[in-house]
């Protein structure tokens, strides 16, 4: 656990990400990290819960926004100003509350709301404003998104039928590929960048032998033309370039300074060994005189028995073994992981380290009373109404969907749940809405007075509506209505289960003890006097 | 000629939870979270209909327990009008 709190990954996005979520989790798996997800659609409150999967850990926090979403479901885009301008206004403090590496990036538009010219406008405006706000921000970065599906070849980026339903909005396809960049971006907060690179000549920068054919007579095709620009963008982002060929070394320049494909010059490269000894003991001289450690290094070659010699005896140098075929070449590099530098610097690497418990704690602090001011800002309205018959449906449904937030994840089926209230028990539907729209019927209490004791097996509310303290209130107004039924006791039977997470931390909270995923189910008991005399707001 | 049209949206069913699911059969009477299904496919499976037949299911058309010939069913249903 300590080890995940260090150097995981987190993920919130206005949208169903499960699919994303189970993606990044299967690459991460390889490196022994693991992945936590903010409840669904949430940004805003995870950036201020001092205790969300964003702020209680020191890895990489991956921020996903839809625009479009901010405004799901009205009538007028102008109906996200108010969620966006919370969500400026959190992006703008969050690097000082976590010593956490952010990615934020801007997930495209649906189709259907690029053709509408309003929404179209309000997406481009709030694409901006987001941009504008994090590009200043230290520890955070942007992640333009532009050429992913077409870099992944995804045949299809959007789901239209998928995002009406299921607020799903891509395809796997596209999840595949974001899921994949943006662990490779992450992991550039693990481990350092490579910085020099060490280029083979024949077959590699150019297709023929130019001891052989001469330097016109090799052949700079478009592909190889493409492996050469990249090599040139490489050495732009700060790469060291070097040459390590078996060639005649006039042999080689002939070729650098006559043919007229080259996009490469001999004055772009660093250093070189150009001769018959074995390539280890090239590189191994490059290092020496370069002062630069192997583990910096990468080694591209077309020959497997190049590659293979060098892996055996330089296994810190990344080897790639580029292909001969021309097309793919170019490809095969944007591919390979050992080219990642990406956006994140030095800088945010060492912040972890540097980040003193101290001020943090304040920040924190700060954070928290932000996040109160924040609920303030949305009045929160919550109800509770008597559960009839006309509610059945819906609130059986709740039973058997609700995973994240539900204390004893049983499920009821009508006929069982008419039975209860046919037997004496109690229910209560619970609606909930604030300044940001109506989220419906999003909650469910079922509970039976027994002697003093207010027993309640069934305690849920949707993931829509948590991290907004709604979950409070409802214990609350039950203890109102425990103490009506003269009860003294409530009792909340739980069962821990692996998706839970939300339910058990408010457990922790009301109790006082943690409970984890595998632990067995048990019994939360609460004074129905601390639950209806204490003040409305709930303190630490 | 009712039972040949269930019988061809069965099979566009059929193929939509072989593709979803990564099978290459798929058994009608077999509950989908049996071959591996769950909710995220299930929308998927719902989408990959949408596109095909043009038929508008909600979410939970098809739940866990829900069979291909279940599903087709709904599916002929709600192309004919009915509710499903």
């Amino acid at each position: 656990m300590s080890e995940a709190r260090s150097a995981g990954v987190a993920l919130a996005a206005t949208f169903t990400s499960d699919g994303l979520r189970d993606a990044l989790a299967r690459r991460l798996r390889e490196s022994g990290r693991e992945i936590q997800a903010a409840p669904y659609g949430q940004l805003v409150e995870p950036m201020l819960d001092p205790d969300s999967v964003l702020l209680s850990h020191a890895g990489v926090n991956l921020l996903l926004v839809r625009a479009e979403d901010l405004y799901r479901g009205a009538a007028h885009p102008s109906a996200g100003d108010r969620l966006l301008d919370e969500l400026l206004s959190v992006l703008s403090a969050a690097p000082t509350r976590s010593a956490a590496t952010w990615l934020v990036a801007l997930t495209p538009p649906s189709p259907g709301a690029l053709a509408d010219p309003a929404a179209a406008r309000w997406i481009e405006t709030a694409a901006r404003r987001i941009a504008g706000a994090v590009e200043p921000l230290p520890g955070m970065h942007l992640v333009p998104l532009d050429d992913l599906a077409e870099r992944y070849e995804v045949p299809e980026t959007h789901d239209e039928y998928a995002d009406r339903i299921a607020h799903l909005p891509y395809s796997d396809a596209y999840f595949e590929a974001l899921a994949d960049w943006l662990v490779r971006l992450a992991a550039t907060t693990w481990h350092r960048p490579r910085k020099v690179v060490v280029l083979d000549c024949d077959n590699t920068l150019w297709t023929g032998v130019c001891g052989e054919d001469g330097p016109l007579g090799v052949e700079i095709g478009p592909g190889r033309r493409k492996v050469q620009e990249f090599m040139l963008d490489q050495r732009a982002r700060g790469k060291l370039l070097c040459l390590c060929s078996r060639n005649e070394e006039a042999d080689v320049r002939a070729v650098f300074a006559g043919n007229p494909g080259m996009a490469l010059a001999m004055e772009d490269v660093t250093a070189h060994r150009i001769g018959w000894q074995p390539k280890a003991q090239y590189l191994a001289e490059l290092s020496a005189e370069l002062g630069l450690a192997l583990n910096s290094f990468v080694f591209v070659d077309d020959d497997a028995v190049e590659c293979a010699s060098v892996r055996a005896q330089l296994p810190e140098v990344a080897v790639v073994e580029l292909t001969r075929d021309d097309d793919a070449a170019a490809r095969q590099l944007a591919r390979e992981t050992a080219f990642d530098q990406l956006t994140v610097t030095d800088e945010d690497r060492l912040r972890a380290d540097w980040y003193g418990a101290e001020p943090q704690r304040r920040e924190l602090e700060r954070s928290v009373a932000d996040y109160e001011e924040f609920l303030a800002r949305c009045a929160i309205e919550v109800t509770m109404t008597r559960l009839t018959d006309a509610a059945l449906d819906r609130a059986a449904q709740l039973t058997s969907r609700t995973t994240q937030f539900t204390l004893a994840g049983t499920a009821f089926t009508v006929p069982e749940l008419r039975r209860l209230l046919d037997e004496g028990g109690q229910g209560w539907t619970v609606r909930v809405s604030d300044v940001f729209g109506d989220y419906g019927t999003v909650g469910l209490v079922l509970a039976r007075a027994d002697g003093g004791v207010l027993d309640v097996p069934v305690f849920l509310l949707s993931c829509r509506v948590l991290n907004r303290q709604v979950e409070t209130r409802m214990l609350r107004m039950l203890g109102e209505k425990a103490r009506a039924a003269g009860c003294r006791t409530m009792r909340l039977p739980y069962r821990p289960t692996r998706r839970n997470a939300p339910a058990r931390r408010f457990l922790q909270q009301i109790s006082g003890s943690a409970i984890g995923a595998e632990d067995a189910c048990g019994v939360v008991e609460v004074r129905v006097a601390d639950w209806c005399d204490a003040p409305v707001t709930a303190t630490p | 000629m009712e039972a040949n049209e269930l019988k061809a949206v069965e099979g566009t069913v059929l193929e939509a939870w072989c593709g979803v699911l990564g099978l290459d059969t798929v058994d009608p009477d077999v509950p989908f979270a049996a071959l591996g299904g769950d909710s995220m496919r299930a929308v998927r499976v719902l989408s990959r209909l949408w596109r095909e037949l043009g038929v508008e299911l909600p979410v939970h058309a098809l739940g866990n327990d829900t069979t291909a010939a279940e599903l087709a069913t709904a599916v002929h249903a709600r192309l004919n009008g009915q509710a499903a």
